[in-house]
């Protein structure tokens, strides 16, 4: 090898700073290195790469890479893969007595501490949740799936940012079908780069413009290794804390993970609230304001004296009041995200009391509106995974209601249905196991089975190569 | 047809029939019948079951036995052009059918959810529904058979716990109306009926997992029970006066005592049948689409727009004839129950003569 003429090529390819070019010379061998700066661990590059070189006589392939004390080492001759190598953390060692460059892994990120994942706070069971590094979210899981039957699968995804993702499963488990469908889309994935784990799952969103999502989403290993047990998929994008699981059912969002470690009277109770939660979270404004609108009859006697004293001098119409006062719900909402946590208690108070108390003073707004659009508001986060969808179908039902009243808000709650039943997760029903209704997996339903009861997976999910779980 | 396509499940089909048989019984029926039979609406209404329970039997052994679809075989018996020749005529006679049932939902919705503030454009939405499931075709009933299901039972037995309070069953009697009055309204009520029919369509469609005829008799059985037992309740609440009862469902429970407390929470029910209704309603005109499917083809861009056409068709009769529903159900009733009864009785068990397929 021509140390000149590789260096000259290298340092052409190669030409950020952060990028060491070391040169040395052993015993008259000529030689060169080649690293990341920030993402190498110099400490083990000295120790287990430069110091055993140092004592070295014989320069053939096979003796430097024994001596090297790494197991992951390669040689390579491809210069384009070296040079991927190396901007993953990888040293290049170049000597001229070889033909081949040699690829010591010595990669090292300064990674957060695992913590407990805030949107998937659990008062019982596991609080660990999944870091921004891939190796870690990894070792997680395979410290909780000790099978040979997990199968962890790398790829590079990204033109420009060549991101490693992995895609994991149980080869005795998942549906084949399933499992080359994924890799068929993520084969299919052209982007430049792959900044968080969400920009993987639009790309593999069936329906692209759809305002449900279609790939699931955890923070925390448990969860993903129970999916993965069920037969679902999981994929782990380096540098996201997300990890994706297909295929993903609507029923997913109403499971916590807590449902499964306490017990199942209490995780029935929280899962029935959940699910009315959202309904009256959707739901009530727009049957509150076609209630004013058009059905009078709808609201019992003395509720709707107390409405009667309330809008006496509101300028604005039901619907226009209720719109406004979600409109400035949606305003605090954004802000609150948005502002520093210490002016978070200043906009608490601004928004509660001074629009709140003052809009309600002023004759601007009702108090019975504030009060539905307040539990609205609370009911809404009782999934946060479906907070973005129901806070656009709020407002969607809330026009319908105020233009056709209850009959419109019926049809529109028909449409909504029709569409969502005919979603398909990598070909299982979205809605499944309700719409179609598979008798087998009511188990894990709104209503769930005590876990000991949960004796074989889910078929929704074409668990057919391994149905029992538990005997 | 491929196994892919045989999506209707037997569970799926039952679920379907004992939501959708009840909703289209309990909306004018009741009334129109006690027009006819007086207190023996019940008996009315039981024979005219018993003959439609028979049709459903008799499709369902048609149903489990045949390999291809209705269309199949008729191609394979007549040829292409006399098969398409005959989904015509279905299409015609599904388009009919829906006209008649469309119209009085119409003011079922206007008289009832609407009775304050009766605005013109209330009732179109209806449409999109109907567009909607003309484009998704059957298999958006298979995917929502449970929730349809669920809301028809919950629904009724809502009704029924509101209005049981108020029924004094003594009003049944004597039954003592003339045999001649009773088979009347079982033959004028026949218009109602008729789902047996549909299974023609479903046919193909069902996946050969179980056996089909006694598991869909069985819901068939549990729903006509229900609507016998709403005819008796019905009547039981308002005696001679049901026949002013127009809109049966939404006044059967209008007298419990909860209502006076807590508002209108029979209209919640009412809401909750009517969400079946959207469907049931629209199955005619699906099933006449599916019709126009095989006649012209399945591409995307057919379907879209013979489905626009088949709603527009509905929304402009539904708009025209909006102010004469009663010369309607009399002009169908005088010129149009032979065809119905033709195409919905004496026809469909002709299936057993097609050829199948191989």
């Amino acid at each position: 090898m021509d140390i000149k003429k590789e260096k000259k090529f290298f340092k052409n390819k190669l030409s950020s700073d952060d990028i060491i070019f070391f040169d040395f010379n052993q015993n008259g061998v000529e030689g060169f290195l080649i690293y990341v700066d920030s993402i190498t661990d110099r400490e083990l590059l000295g120790r287990l790469v430069l110091t055993p070189l140092s004592t070295l006589d014989n320069f053939e392939e096979q003796n430097v890479m024994k001596n090297i004390l790494n197991a992951n080492v390669e040689s390579q001759k491809d210069k384009s893969k070296i040079i991927e190598k190396i901007l993953e953390g990888y040293t290049a060692l170049f000597i001229s007595k070889l033909e081949k460059a040699i690829l010591v892994d010595l990669k090292k990120f300064d990674v957060r501490a695992i913590s407990e994942p805030p949107t998937s706070a659990v008062l019982k069971g596991p609080r660990e949740g999944f870091n921004e590094s891939i190796r870690t979210n990894l070792s997680m899981i395979r410290r909780r799936i000790k099978n040979q039957n997990l199968v962890i699968e790398n790829m590079l995804l990204g033109k420009q940012s060549k991101t490693s993702i992995s895609i994991l499963y149980m080869s005795n488990i998942a549906d084949n079908g399933i499992i080359a469908t994924l890799k068929e889309r993520i084969n299919t994935l052209s982007i430049d780069n792959i900044p968080d784990s969400s920009y993987v799952a639009r790309h593999l969103k069936e329906r692209k413009h759809s305002l449900f999502r279609q790939i699931g989403t955890t923070e925390k290993p448990d969860v993903l290794s129970a999916k993965l047990m069920e037969g679902r998929i999981g994929i782990i994008v380096d540098g996201s804390p997300i990890a994706l699981t297909v295929p993903y059912l609507f029923i997913e969002d109403f499971q916590s993970s807590e449902d499964y470690y306490r017990t199942d009277y209490k995780s029935n109770l929280s899962r029935i609230l959940r699910g009315t939660a959202i309904i009256v979270a959707i739901l009530l404004p727009a049957i509150f304001v076609s209630a004013q609108l058009f059905h009078l009859e709808f609201i019992p006697l003395k509720f709707l004296i107390t409405i009667v004293n309330s809008i006496k001098g509101i300028p604005l119409s039901p619907s226009y009041e209720m719109l406004f006062t979600l409109i400035i719900f949606e305003f605090l909402n954004e802000a609150s995200i948005r502002m520093p946590k210490y002016v978070g208690m200043a906009l608490s108070i601004v928004g509660a009391l001074v629009l709140g108390e003052t809009a309600v003073a002023a004759g601007i707004v009702s108090s019975p509106t504030i009060l539905i659009m307040a539990l609205s508001g609370i009911c809404l986060y009782t999934c946060p995974d479906l907070v973005d969808t129901m806070s656009i179908l709020r407002f969607a039902f809330l026009i319908v209601a105020g233009t056709f009243g209850g009959y419109g808000l019926l049809i529109s709650i028909a449409l909504l249905l029709i569409y969502i039943s005919s979603i398909d997760s990598f070909g299982i029903p979205f809605l499944s196991p309700y719409s179609p209704l598979v008798l087998k997996d009511l188990k894990d339903g709104i209503i769930m089975d005590n876990v000991a009861n949960m004796k074989k997976r889910p078929i929704s999910l074409k668990t057919h190569k391994n149905k029992v779980r538990m005997k | 047809m491929t196994e892919q396509k045989r999506y209707f499940k037997t569970l799926h089909l039952c679920l379907l029939f004992l939501a959708l048989i009840p909703v289209t019984k309990v909306v004018t029926l009741p009334s129109f019948l006690a027009s006819k039979a007086g207190s023996s609406l019940w008996i009315s209404g039981l024979i005219a079951f018993l003959l439609d329970l028979a049709l459903i039997i008799v499709m369902a052994i048609a149903c489990e036995k045949s390999k291809g679809t209705f269309f199949e075989r008729l191609e394979l018996t007549f040829g292409k052009s006399i098969s398409k020749i005959i989904a015509g005529v279905f299409a015609i006679f599904f388009l009919l059918k829906s006209l008649l049932f469309v119209l009085g939902e119409k003011h079922f919705i206007e008289n009832t959810l609407y009775e304050e503030s009766v605005i013109s454009y209330i009732f179109y939405p209806f449409f999109a529904i109907c567009l909607y499931l003309c484009i998704k075709g059957l298999k958006a009933y298979e995917r929502l058979s449970f929730p349809l299901c669920a809301m028809t039972i919950v629904g009724l037995i809502m009704i029924f716990l509101l209005s049981f309070g108020e029924a004094k069953l003594s009003n049944l009697l004597p039954i003592n109306t003339s045999v001649r009055k009773i088979i009347n309204g079982s033959y004028q009520s026949l218009m109602y009926c008729g789902e047996g029919l549909y299974l023609l369509f479903f046919m193909g469609r069902h996946a050969k997992d179980k056996k089909v005829i006694l598991p869909l008799t069985l819901s068939s059985i549990i729903a006509y029970i229900l609507v016998i037992a709403f005819f008796i309740l019905f009547y039981s609440v308002y005696s001679n006066i049901s026949v002013t009862q127009i809109f049966a469902i939404s006044q059967i429970s209008h007298y419990s005592l909860v209502i006076d407390s807590i508002g209108r929470i029979d209209t919640f029910a009412v809401l909750m049948i009517d969400f079946t209704r959207l469907f049931a309603l629209s199955l005619p005109v699906v099933l006449s689409m599916e019709c126009l499917r095989f006649i012209f083809g399945t591409k995307t861009k057919q379907t879209i727009i013979l489905s626009f056409g088949l709603t527009l068709i509905v929304m402009l009769f539904v708009n025209f004839f909006n102010e004469k529903t009663t010369f309607i159900i009399n002009f169908f009733n005088k010129y149009f129950s032979y065809f119905f009864i033709l195409m919905t009785y004496v026809l469909p068990p002709f299936v057993f003569l097609l050829k199948e397929k191989k």
